[in-house]
């Protein structure tokens, strides 16, 4: 590759050449707004092919032949100045932007790089996206602005974690959350820091820690030529994040504010009490059974009683967001400083987030070559979590299932006043009869789960970075920079003795966690520019870089608590050892790396760089410990072609960019190499077992990505057009990966390389003003993505399953295989699956039945085979991650008003509704509206069949439940006004009011809460599940910003 | 501008020496298996940690032991376990059907593993040492095959020479994933037969180099003696129908130094503060608070209603059992308990979380004799009744009206089976070795004995990833 670069290099410098006669004209060009010098402005002489750029201080040189010469200055970005050549040896040129787009600096952590100079695919978001609205944390605000960057908002409980897939899934393993890049520091991967419940209790998302406030742009990487230099963590994709920092002579203090309530957009339409009952009772008679719901009137005041659980459970929440910042600098230091307060309640009851955060950025150039800055941040985070899908005990989970037809509170005010079961503190079963027998599950207090209980944690965080940059010569730059990101993350659970589960149990059991990550990254590379014959520009950077984390937890969990007063673990307030637990785990990983990069250019015509970068990462085994990424791009302006100049001039920016390059994927387990033994105690004595098969061969999961694509500006840059094609091919794909269950490994499983998919896919962006008046302007910018994904190869021929989703070769990953549902049988009542090979058979669940006699043919005439899960089938293209999606945003401003929206769209998915199949069961607990629907001997042509009490055949996982999970959704709507008098009477710098709804509406055909809910959230093969997640929550807003 | 960037390389260097950590990272949570089979120490805890495998969430946590109960006529149907006491199971079932039978390989695999390490490495510990963790680990791969092949397919005496399909007997360990992943690990089922085989060798071995005597109260009641092989082979063979063997083997179990006695009260057996004191109890799965902290899986769970309370008494069924007086000391409180309508068993009431599994018990031995005396007795075998009288007489049980043929005898110690061993895991298997079916319950129709449905499907995810393994008639 390297001797590819060279040759190409040698042979532009040939044809660079010029040659030299006459009078030599020199000068600077400058930026007219600020004065900086701008180097690689193409300074040529009108009606000839000769021409000249500016050097890095914007100084040119240029030979005239004749004294009536036209010098034309011309930039990327500005517009044109076209001047006589002077009398004299010298001019001097300002020039104007005229494209902000172009002049957008991509910042890839290591160089800065123009948007006109851009070789490679990315996105830049603008801070003021971000800023400008209220968000829980700025990954959630990503959702719909760009092209190729998918975010998955999976429940509507603050904090919960939320999924972002650039370019689709682009791994099998767990891990398909880009690389996030804060100034330059690699932020601690991962979306939960929650470990009880297996981690799906109570969730935590680290980016919540993180103040929206503070950003100033993010740029997504989304190809090899632009992710390379991050080599091994590169393959989802990079999302690199600067911070606001001071700006040079300029004083400022700002205020950013804003208060917003919540009210969960759509809710499941649950039964009540009459209906419940009829229901119920119903399944059973069906069933022969005398009927099991009967009505309770427990405060005899003559009425039966009814509670309407969602109402207990769902709440509407109040945020408020404060934050405050000072800014500024002169030539040798500048400084920004931040504070931020927020608060969020959610919309289940109890649950809340508030969050403090300080940051500071200090930026010092003492001397012209030398420059060093810090930057500190620190923010707590306090979470009153709720258990909602997942579990039983979820306020969520158990608000569904509760029959209506019990009263929230007992009369005699024991259990804390709530209407509970003495044996084992569930809900009461009222009046209803046999419902241990005839439940499916228990059914816990919705509101006990939450108020006798706590599910807590605290998070403290601390970024801090050092670094500083040396320019001994010139063109040269030298950068070290220190940064750590350590998190603690104090869990917190309490479990009342009088909460059914351990609480009961235990007598009261509390359980803390302490989650330590510190993770340190070390980076030190240099920068050389330079510019040869004024024509060839060269970037070269060169570094190394070293990572360092480590995390551990320390756990400790205490049941049997002095008093029901106590809810801590502190000394005296517990007897006797046998419920006293103890324990943590710690694991550490590293990672050592070389990297450079080479940039060319000429005439800012023709571009080509070449990234290469060696990672070695302890996950791995000694012989294949050590990656290395390539990557090459090249760009070509065409309309800077005399040609196109010429010819086109509805066209002022055109470039063709194309890049291929090899970049990995690191997250695996810290050891998934070796088989390991681990602690394996048998009760009280002192154990070592297997815990882990290692698989010795374990190597990179690579992605080979290419991307060709074009940026066009045309209409005087009123129109902006970016579009990519990519092509990820990924090999040696990493998963934990199922072996069969007769070899009885540990987990059943072996992290190995299992084989290789791709993604490939077209991205569309427009940018444009249509109207540009001096009262009214319209901005408008769109995007559009489309994907595929195909499993090519595995290494075992056999599926992968997980759930009712495979990889299978030849499908896209996570593809259906499930049975076919065949509908409701109109004259029995009963339900009816298809067979592997098409048939239709009817399963009969009347009492009485033999199992052997339950499956016949739709008339019933002839017994037949049962339906099993051999009789599923491929679903083809269908899974759970989208194949279209985008967004379309719109700003309408006149004087001072300003009227936005944005519209977000997603679709060519299918999510498997699980929420409705589990409330439509045809056990003993609450259901949706949907059920009243069942099939009765007057009621015949339905989609429900006949409910028999129990009956969980029917009800099984089939393509009855699978659903499209295509949506329109109004993400915001938002009116501003920005008070042009008051602000210039009162010498401000912004003052802005606005009020928006987000979540305003959505259009689906998807009949559960939201379409966008996941609850399989680190799947990547079972992706797709709506399993009564927490509903997306409606908000209504409104802010100040202020600056001064 | 070449010097400056030579420092730089050779610092970059320097640096690069000192700050990676990339070689440097070993777990913080385990241990490379060489570093324990090359330490006479480690290896004996390794040894143990084959009874923490043992004590899997999935097996012999318990849950085998439920799924057998679930599917006989002494408990009512659980929902929390699907369609298995409904006999309507799904072999797509993740939580009965997968889970069981992964929980119970995963355990055949530590002792397999652990037999494979040990064998390279035999001279650390010496032959008289490694002899006796072999017998320990046969002990429990044995134990392991007999659920298995109970559950998942017919009866020994299904056919006339156990030659039906059984499960597949994996005695050998995969030593890295390498091997796990290896196309080799596709086999088919073994007969019943050589499943059969297979214990009875492990178990004989085992019998003749396991210690009747640990000399520990712990270990004695909890880590394999020569009595615990003994008491589990004479139970294989009554499965087996090897009556004579069985009468030998539990004879071998009585004659233990270990001196097991009836407890005098039924509920000392089941009192979790007396696990390690206990002279009835042979072998049991030990459990602590530790092991069970926070998981729905222990026996006592899912049997209290301190617990989760899922599985209740069926009292149609049990309590209707001839000769069950209900004076009987195993029909009332502290071994039955009531909570709102439903009856539940006292064996694992109090401390649901830590009760220990039970295995084997001296009444078991008992009955074993008692049915093998009886089934070689063409009359009415005095030996096997004196057994019988025995348990009922400490048990408070009614006095019986003496059996007169073979017959009514071998009836009654299958009655007192269920009225001495409900809830421990011998349901449906008890039903089907003798050929009797399973009484109807709300949820089911009678079952006949070799029918389809009387055994669990094999995972459908195993027989579609493994074409050579066989699924089981009807499913």
């Amino acid at each position: 590759m390297k001797r590819m670069i060279l040759l190409i290099f040698f042979s532009v410098m040939l044809f660079g050449q010029v040659l030299a006669q006459s009078r030599i004209i020199t000068g600077r060009v400058t930026d007219s707004k600020d004065g900086s010098p701008l180097p690689g402005v193409t300074v040529s002489i009108k009606g000839t092919s000769k021409g000249t750029i500016t050097n890095p201080n914007g100084e040119y040189r240029i030979e005239i032949s004749q004294p009536t010469d036209v010098l034309v200055y011309s930039f990327i970005g500005y517009g044109n100045v076209e001047l006589q050549a002077p009398a004299g040896a010298s001019r001097n040129v300002q020039l104007t932007t005229d494209d902000k787009t172009l002049q957008e600096v991509i910042v890839t952590g290591y160089v800065d790089i123009k948007r006109k100079d851009a070789t490679a695919s990315s996105v830049n978001i603008g801070g003021d996206k971000i800023n400008d609205k209220p968000v829980q944390s700025f990954d959630q605000a990503l959702d719909g602005l760009a092209a190729g960057v998918n975010v998955n908002v999976t429940s509507g409980v603050v904090g919960d974690a939320v999924s972002i897939r650039i370019r689709g899934v682009n791994s099998i393993s767990n891990a398909t959350s880009p690389l996030i890049v804060l100034d330059g520091i690699p932020l601690i991967t991962g979306t939960n820091l929650n470990v009880f419940n297996s981690g799906n209790g109570t969730r935590f998302n680290p980016l919540a820690d993180i103040n929206p406030n503070d950003i100033e742009s993010i740029t997504v990487l989304k190809d090899a030529a632009s992710a390379a230099l991050y080599g091994s963590r590169a393959a989802n994709g990079v999302i690199v994040i600067t911070t606001k920092r001071g700006k040079k002579g300029t004083v400022a203090v700002s205020y950013n504010g804003d208060f917003n309530w919540a009210k969960a957009a759509r809710l499941p339409k649950l039964l009540n009490g009459e209906d419940f009952t009829t229901i119920q009772n119903e399944k059973a008679a069906n069933l022969n059974t005398t009927p099991i719901a009967v009505d309770i009137d427990l405060n005899n005041d003559g009425k039966p009683d009814r509670t309407d659980w969602l109402k207990e459970v769902f709440q509407t929440g109040f945020s408020q967001n404060h934050g405050v910042s000072v800014s500024g600098g002169n030539d040798k230091a500048q400084y920004y400083g931040a504070f931020d307060y927020a608060d969020m309640k959610g919309i289940v009851i109890t649950n809340r987030l508030r969050r403090g955060s300080v940051r500071i950025n200090l930026d010092v150039t003492p001397k012209t070559w030398l420059k060093v800055g810090v930057s500190l941040y620190a923010s707590k985070g306090v979470n009153n979590g709720v258990l909602s899908d997942g579990l039983l005990a979820g306020a969520t989970f158990a608000g569904y299932n509760a029959p209506p037809n019990v009263p929230i509170y007992n009369t005699t005010g024991q259990y804390g006043g709530y209407y509970l079961s003495a044996a084992n503190r569930d809900l009461a079963d009222g009046n209803n009869v046999a419902v241990a027998t005839n439940r499916l599950n228990r059914f816990f207090h919705p509101l006990t789960t939450v108020y006798m209980g706590r599910n807590d944690n605290i998070t403290n965080r601390t970024m801090g970075s050092i670094y500083g940059e040396l320019s001994p010569v010139k063109g040269l730059k030298i950068t070290s920079r220190f940064g750590a990101d350590f998190i603690q993350n104090f869990e917190d659970q309490y479990s009342g003795p009088d909460q059914a589960g351990n609480g009961f149990g235990l007598n009261g059991l509390v359980q803390e966690n302490l989650l330590r990550i510190n993770q340190w990254n070390w980076s030190n590379f240099a920068t050389y520019t330079h510019t040869i014959n004024q024509a060839h520009t060269f970037m070269l950077t060169a570094g190394l870089e070293y990572q360092y984390s480590k995390r551990t937890e320390l756990y400790t969990g205490q049941g049997n608590l002095a008093d029901g007063y106590f809810t801590s673990i502190y000394d005296g307030l517990y007897a006797g050892t046998t419920n006293t637990f103890s324990g943590g785990t710690a694991n550490a990983k590293a990672f050592d790396s070389y990297f450079a990069r080479l940039a060319y250019n000429y005439l800012n015509k023709y571009y080509i760089e070449g990234v290469f970068r060696a990672d070695a990462f302890s996950g791995f085994g000694l012989n294949n410990r050590r990656g290395y990424f390539p990557g090459v791009s090249a760009g070509w302006r065409i309309s800077e072609e005399p040609f196109f100049k010429e010819n086109i001039a509805v066209i002022s920016d055109f470039k063709i960019r194309g890049s291929y390059g090899r970049v990995g994927n690191a997250e695996l387990g810290e050891y998934a190499w070796r088989t390991l033994y681990g602690g394996g105690n048998y009760a009280d004595v002192n154990g070592l077992s297997v815990t882990q098969i290692g698989d010795p061969n374990l190597q990179w999961e690579t992605s080979k990505k290419l991307d060709i694509g074009f940026d066009m500006s045309l209409l005087k840059d009123k129109l902006n057009i970016t579009f990519d094609y990519f092509n990820n091919d990924v090999d040696n794909l990493i998963l934990n990966a199922p072996v069969l269950r007769t070899t009885g490994v540990p987990g059943a499983a072996v992290t190995t390389n299992i084989g290789s998919m791709y993604n490939r896919g077209l991205e569309l962006t427009i940018n444009a003003n249509p109207i540009s008046k001096k009262d009214f302007n319209w901005t408008t910018s769109t995007n559009f993505t489309i994907l595929k994904n195909r499993v090519t190869k595995l290494a075992d021929p056999n599926d992968i399953i997980s759930g009712a989703s495979r990889a299978s070769i030849g499908k896209p990953l996570g593809v259906f295989y499930m049975i076919r549902w065949a509908g409701v049988n109109p004259t029995t009542g009963y339900g009816q699956f298809l067979s592997a090979d098409g048939t239709v058979k009817m399963y009969n669940p009347s009492p009485g039945v033999a199992t052997a006699d339950r499956w016949t043919t739709p008339d019933g005439s002839a017994k037949v085979t049962a339906i099993t899960g051999a009789d599923a089938v491929y679903l083809d293209n269908k899974t759970g991650y989208p194949t279209w999606y985008g967004g379309w945003s719109n700003t309408f401003s006149y004087k001072g008003i300003e009227l936005g929206f944005t519209l977000q769209y997603s679709g060519g998915n299918y999510v498997i509704n699980a929420t409705r199949q589990g409330l439509m069961t045809n056990f003993f607990q609450n259901n949706i509206e949907e059920i009243k629907t069942r099939w009765t001997p007057t009621n015949t042509n339905t989609i429900t069949p006949k409910l028999f009490l129990r009956d969980n055949i029917t009800t099984q996982t089939s393509t009855r439940w699978l659903e499209s999970a295509d949506y329109l959704r109004m993400q915001e709507i938002m009116l501003a006004y920005l008070f042009p008098d008051v602000k210039t009477k009162l010498n401000m710098t912004a003052l802005r009011v606005f009020a928006s709804v987000n979540n305003a509406f959505i259009i689906t055909g998807y009949s559960g809460a939201d379409p966008e809910i996941n609850t399989n959230r680190q799947a990547n093969i079972a992706f797709g599940v709506d399993s009564r997640g927490v509903p997306l929550p409606r908000t209504f807003s409104l802010g100040l910003r202020a600056g001064f | 501008m070449k010097t400056v960037n030579k420092y730089i390389l050779a610092l970059g260097l320097l640096m690069g020496s000192a700050c990676s950590k990339v070689d440097d990272q070993t777990p913080y949570v385990a241990i490379d298996p060489e570093q324990i089979f090359s330490d006479p120490a480690r290896i004996e805890k390794a040894a143990l940690g084959m009874y923490n495998a043992l004590q899997n969430a999935e097996f012999f946590g318990g849950r085998v032991l439920i799924y057998a109960d679930q599917r006989g006529n002494d408990v009512n149907v659980s929902a929390f376990f699907g369609n298995t006491g409904s006999f309507n199971i799904l072999s797509g079932d993740v939580t009965v059907v997968l889970n069981c039978w992964t929980g119970g390989y995963r355990t055949i695999y530590e002792a397999n593993l652990f037999m494979k390490k040990l064998l390279k490495n035999e001279a650390v510990v010496g032959t008289p040492k490694a002899t006796q963790y072999y017998a320990e680990a046969k002990f429990i791969r044995a134990l392991c095959y007999f659920y298995l092949v109970n559950l998942y397919a017919q009866p020994y005496n299904f056919s006339a020479d156990a030659s039906h399909v059984g499960v597949p007997l994996i005695i050998d360990a995969a030593e890295d994933g390498a091997q796990a992943l290896s196309a080799a690990n596709k086999v088919k089922r073994n007969t019943v037969k050589e499943v059969y085989d297979q214990m009875i060798k492990d178990l004989t071995e085992a019998s003749a180099a396991l210690t009747p005597n640990w000399n520990d109260a712990y270990f004695n009641r909890a880590r394999a003696t020569k009595a615990a092989a003994d008491g589990l082979l004479a139970r294989v063979y009554l499965y087996k129908g090897d009556w004579i063997n069985a009468n030998t083997s539990a004879d071998a179990v009585i004659a233990s130094p270990l001196a097991f006695k009836l407890a005098t009260e039924p509920i000392d057996n089941w009192t979790f503060a007396n696990m390690n004191a206990t002279v009835e109890r042979i072998f049991s799965v030990a459990m602590n608070s530790a092991d069970n902290p926070n998981t729905n899986n222990a026996i006592g769970q899912h049997y209290s209603p301190l617990g989760r309370g899922d599985i209740s008494i069926n009292t149609a069924g049990y309590f209707a059992l001839p000769n069950f007086s209900v004076t009987d000391k195993r029909r009332v409180s502290p071994m039955i308990r009531t909570s709102g309508t439903l009856s539940y068993t006292g064996k694992y009431y109090n401390n649901p979380r830590e009760q220990w599994v039970p295995v084997l018990r001296l009444a078991e031995i008992k009955l074993i004799k008692a049915e093998a005396m009886a089934r070689l007795d063409p009359l009415v075998s005095a030996g096997a009744l004196t057994q019988l009288q025995d348990i009922r007489t400490i048990r408070g049980a009614s006095v019986i009206v003496p059996p007169v043929t073979q017959a009514q005898l071998i009836t009654l110690i299958l009655d007192e089976r269920r009225m001495e061993l409900a809830f421990e895991g011998f349901g449906v298997m008890d039903f089907l070795r003798t050929g009797r079916p399973i009484p109807a319950r709300p949820q089911h129709l009678i079952q006949n004995p070799g029918t389809d449905y009387v055994v669990l499907p094999i995972p459908l995810q195993e027989t579609q990833r493994n074409d050579q393994l066989a699924q089981n008639k009807g499913y």
